[in-house]
């Protein structure tokens, strides 16, 4: 079998992540959802990553 | 001061300064702000290494690797934007997977592109000094230090 270009492979990963890109940016645009990776309004404090998920339940 | 060598080394390394600065940060207690900044300075500087490539391109604008040379320079940057999509721990892996692929992007320029001498030792230095801090960082997130 004939072993595909570097220059197709990426091609390939360009269009891949490209494509990525535009359809993330898509989604944040008409809905709420809002990347991991940017944080939400709530997790703009300054308490550690391991606390911040035990933050979101209520001490009664 | 005004040698290029001496120049990229300085510039290099105080680009280094600020994931170490985030690591800082995360052991004082500053949490998901100090790694959602580290990764934020972490995907900028990926970037930035792909553009070299661009760079190179345009001062061989008539030779066959031209168009190889434009087509990687924009991969780091789209790699790295897609990163930031992810919780940091994730992210961290992303970018790191980056810096070793945009080393290896370079190391194969040696033999196609003159390079300064100084270039893939100094390369090879600050990728290093950056995958090192990343995996702490992620060490840090992972410990709950």
């Amino acid at each position: 079998m004939k072993r595909p270009k570097t220059g197709t492979l990426l091609m390939g990963l360009f269009l891949l992540l490209w494509a990525a890109a535009m359809v993330g940016l898509v989604v944040i645009g008409f809905t709420n959802i809002q990347p991991a990776g940017i944080g939400s309004s709530s997790s703009t404090n300054s308490a550690p990553i391991s606390q911040h998920s035990a933050e979101t339940t209520h001490d009664e | 001061m005004n040698d290029s060598k001496s120049m990229a080394r300085i510039l290099g390394w105080s680009g280094i300064l600020p994931l170490v600065l985030a690591n800082f940060a995360f052991f004082k207690g500053y949490g998901i702000v100090a790694a959602t900044l580290g990764n934020l300075y972490a995907a900028i500087i990926l970037s930035f290494l792909g553009a070299i490539h661009w760079g190179l391109a345009l001062d061989r604008e008539q030779e066959r690797e031209a168009p190889m040379l434009l087509l990687w320079s924009v991969i780091p940057a789209l790699w790295a934007f897609m990163a930031l999509w992810w919780a940091p721990p994730t992210a961290i892996l992303i970018l790191i997977l980056g810096f070793i692929a945009q080393w290896l992007a370079d190391w194969r320029l040696r033999s196609r592109v003159q390079l300064p001498a100084w270039f893939m030792p100094l390369r090879t230095g600050l990728t290093t000094a950056v995958i090192v801090l990343l995996a702490l960082m992620l060490a840090q997130i992972l410990t709950g230090t």
